[in-house]
């Protein structure tokens, strides 16, 4: 009985502590500072356009990706994973499709400062 | 082994291309290196202290702490940028890899002769914690691997690694336990295996890593 209930203990204080931890982490997220980035746009004309810029059709936003995704409180903690699905998905795609679809793994291949905008 | 050849090999299975480059790849099957002997000395844990498995299951362990360290580092080396992934804003499943890596030192290190004399009271007291930092160890490893996805891409991948690493260990337990794994030459088992030369496998893991990195590589024409 004192074991059951020093594990349910255990469990409610993780439970807890795992709870405050997604919080603060999702405060971090949204807060630090971007990567560098490069992107090559001219690489990418084979693909449709509103594949990445779904605000050309669905009206929510304008101007630059991360002048929303950066800005906006509802998405930004969610950048790394939404852009990484985007980007980093696709490469894999078209590289399992044995086509030539850009970094995939390196951090650095991507992750580095454009020349020009 | 076998069993580490085996897991490279799901892991090298249709579906997990691309390919990183050869550190890269070399670097995650090192990962997967040390995943294999975490699994397996939880099954290899049968009453240590009495047979001379002991020395077999200790240098197992540093042979994956130093594995797992050079994993890490050598991610570092290679690639600066993946320094973001030890922030705490960091995607959970790579902090759980930070954490199962800080697991394994402590374990191994609490589980050398003059440190448990230290830590522990008594040797009931550190089977008993041993015991629960492995089962963290395993659950922290386990999440981290399966989570960051970059080679096990297919839910097939993902239950025939789990077989592995669960059933291969398990099933060898049971045949030492019900005494099946009768010696091949005259050595007793246990000394047969206390002899595995901790330098001598990881020697070959390394060989092992580096195949499944250049077949990766060859795999992909596009990488």
């Amino acid at each position: 009985m004192r074991h059951l209930l020093i594990l349910a203990g255990c469990s409610l204080a993780a439970l807890a502590l795992g709870y405050l931890w997604l919080e603060w982490q999702e405060g971090l997220r949204a807060e630090r500072p971007m990567l560098p980035l490069t992107f090559a746009h001219l690489d990418h004309r084979a693909v449709n356009c509103i594949d990445c810029h779904h605000n050309f059709v669905d009206d929510t936003g304008q101007g630059l990706c991360f002048d929303c995704h950066k800005t906006d409180p509802t998405v930004n903690a969610l950048m790394e994973e939404q852009f990484h699905a985007l980007c980093r998905d696709c490469h894999v795609e078209q590289q399992r499709l044995g086509e030539d679809g850009g970094p995939t793994r390196q951090c650095i291949d991507c992750h580095t400062a454009d020349e020009a905008p | 082994m076998g069993l580490v050849l085996l897991v490279l090999a799901v892991a090298l299975a249709a579906g997990a291309l691309p390919s990183g480059g050869f550190w890269w790849d070399f670097l995650a099957a090192l990962g997967y290196c040390a995943l294999t002997l975490i699994a397996f000395m939880g099954w290899d844990s049968e009453s240590p202290v009495r047979t001379p498995r002991l020395r077999m299951h200790r240098n197992l362990a540093i042979l994956a702490a130093v594995i797992a360290t050079a994993h890490a580092l050598g991610y570092l080396a290679i690639d600066p940028t993946v320094l973001e992934y030890l922030m705490p804003s960091a995607p959970n499943y790579m902090l759980l890899g930070v954490l199962a890596w800080l697991l394994l030192i402590a374990t191994t290190y609490s589980s050398l002769p003059a440190p448990r004399k230290r830590a522990y009271s008594d040797f009931g007291a550190f089977r008993s914690w041993h015991r629960a930092l492995y089962l963290l160890l395993l659950g922290a490893t386990a999440w981290h691997v399966f989570a960051t996805e970059f080679s096990l891409t297919s839910i097939w991948q993902v239950a025939a690694l789990l077989s592995l690493l669960i059933g291969a260990p398990l099933a060898a337990y049971m045949a030492r336990r019900a005494g099946k794994a009768a010696p091949v030459t005259d050595a007793p088992a246990a000394d047969r295996d206390a002899d595995l030369h901790p330098v001598l496998c990881g020697v070959a893991m390394l060989m092992l890593s580096a195949s499944f990195a250049g077949l990766k590589a060859a795999a992909c024409a596009t990488c």
